[in-house]
């Protein structure tokens, strides 16, 4: 696969213009299937798991659905490649670790992608731009349609599709959605909300997925069970808590605007500031700063710019994608300065 | 003036830190240095994910008198995996274990899911074709009894054969 072409390419769901675009980032849904007859990953020596990951890339490429899709042998990439993947949220950093017999092939949009050996033999995830689930869902419901012709899936009647791990059985469905939630977070109200989502079968988790901490005030919400439950019926339920936060959101965005008015545009324009003229700048830094810029566009507190780029910036300015643009491999210290000049470029400042 | 604690793990160092575990209902105390804590509890940390959490759920639904000894005997016998490698790693070898590991699973379901049966298009069709089958079987059984009171036993073998057949086809769906 040539990477090189998606550097400087924006994945459809980056693009802002979703439903909700103001609040919701993107919307996700990934199957975990197996095929049947084959020991799941972990249990599998290396033999079986390449004879796996052949029989999948070659079944996935005789499916016209995925015409013009790239695979890629992730053994035949770097460290930053891989990064790169992960921060372009076509794939998890588990599925970076033994990578000698790992695949994964990806849409030219960026859309769909199916993971082939991460936890499961098969992942197959689509985002979306904003909050659309059910557009997500249909898209990989009909892949996995195409992907149900080719290949036999481990299945039984009383557990539905088999996955390696118990958490993933039955529908192998999880969907999710990335809410960036800073009014909720000024207010202090957020953890309160997310521990009480905890009780509805649902998770939380940061920017950057399974293990990670919530920064830029960015929260990704999912279900947690899935078994016993039809696919729309878990979609369905999670779609309703998730218009119950944009909901809050937005008013509390509104209250506080109101109420504090001139402490709120001023921290929104000092991270403005920030951005523009820092020579140095951490990853961070930078996260925490543009989730204040994002506020205020959304707002339109400051004009002029658009959400794709702050969406982007968010994306880009990540080591691995930082180190693929400059085509070397670049220390901390480098990369802090690298950022800060792309942030200053983008933002439109004479460096 | 008192003694100072040595470190048990390092036995080196003056024990600054004291631990108290329970395990297994009993108190386990520990007395060690700063340097081994910090390596304890940084194994401890690694140690404590998704796996253990599901082995602690499958511990407590596990079958009552389950003795230690019989989890290391392999459960799937196309994979090989037994009860132990499973809490141990918090995942299934491969398809089959779904079914040899059936009934430490379905308490296990329970509680991660709070349900154990999937629902699904294909779940339903599956519900209808048993009962099918059932209503067949009933009705079979009853040929038989008749033929056999009619001593018709040419007749009652083929039954008792189609019987036996249909009863393999629902225990192969379940």
């Amino acid at each position: 696969m040539s990477l090189g072409k998606n550097t400087g390419r924006t994945g459809e769901w980056l693009k802002g213009n979703g439903p909700d675009g103001d609040i919701v980032l993107s919307s996700r849904v990934r199957l975990a299937r197996n095929v049947a007859g084959h020991p799941f990953f972990h249990w599998a020596d290396d033999i079986q798991r390449k004879s796996v990951r052949n029989l999948c890339h070659k079944k996935i490429t005789d499916i016209s659905l995925f015409n013009g899709s790239t695979f890629v042998d992730l053994s035949d990439l770097g460290i930053v490649d891989l990064k790169f993947l992960i921060e372009r949220h076509l794939m998890g950093p588990e599925h970076a670790k033994e990578a000698e017999s790992k695949g994964l092939c990806v849409d030219q949009r960026e859309i769909l992608s199916i993971l082939v050996n991460e936890e499961d033999h098969l992942r197959v995830q689509v985002m979306q731009s904003g909050f659309n689930l059910q557009e997500a869902w249909r898209i990989a419901s009909k892949a996995d349609e195409e992907l149900k012709k080719n290949l036999e899936f481990a299945f039984s009647p009383r557990w539905g599709y088999l996955t390696a791990c118990p958490t993933n059985v039955g529908t192998g469905l999880r969907a999710s959605v990335m809410l960036h939630l800073p009014a909720l977070s000024m207010s202090g109200q957020i953890q309160r909300a997310l521990e009480a989502i905890t009780k509805l079968g649902l998770a939380v988790r940061g920017l950057h997925g399974e293990g990670t901490k919530a920064s830029g005030n960015f929260y990704q919400i999912s279900n947690q069970v899935t078994l016993g439950r039809s696919e729309e019926d878990l979609i369905d339920n999670l779609e309703k808590i998730i218009s119950k936060f944009i909901d809050k959101e937005t008013n509390m965005r509104q209250h506080i605007y109101q109420t504090n008015r001139d402490q709120f545009v001023d921290r929104i324009w000092r991270s403005m500031g920030l951005l523009q003229s820092a020579r140095i700048i951490t990853s961070d830094e930078t996260i925490r700063l543009l989730s204040a810029i994002r506020l205020g566009v959304d707002m339109e507190i400051i004009p002029g710019l658009s959400r794709q780029l702050i969406n982007e910036l968010f994306i880009s300015t990540q080591p691995g994608h930082l180190q693929k643009m400059e085509g070397k491999i670049l220390s901390a210290g480098e990369r802090d300065i690298k950022r800060a000049e792309l942030i200053r470029r983008k933002l439109n400042v004479n460096p | 003036m008192f003694k100072k604690m040595v470190c048990e793990i390092c036995g080196a160092s003056e024990a600054t830190v004291h631990l108290t575990e329970i395990a297994n209902d009993q108190v386990m105390k520990m007395h060690i240095c700063q340097k081994c804590a910090k390596e304890k509890g940084a194994q401890m940390e690694a140690n404590f994910g998704l796996a253990d959490l599901l082995g602690g759920l499958a511990d407590f639904g596990g079958l009552p008198g389950s003795a230690a000894k019989k989890e290391s005997k392999p459960e799937c016998r196309k994979c090989g995996m037994t009860y132990k490698d499973f809490k141990k790693s918090g995942k299934l070898g491969c398809d089959e274990c779904y079914e040899a590991l059936e009934g430490y699973l379905i308490p296990l379901m329970k509680r991660i899911h709070g349900v154990n049966q999937h629902v699904s298009q294909e779940y339903i069709k599956f519900k209808k074709a048993v009962s099918k089958d059932e209503k067949e079987l009933q009705k079979l059984k009853t040929d038989l009894t008749r033929l056999i009171k009619a001593e018709n036993f040419e007749q009652a073998a083929i039954i008792r054969d189609a019987i036996k057949n249909l009863e393999k086809k629902i225990k192969d769906k379940q």
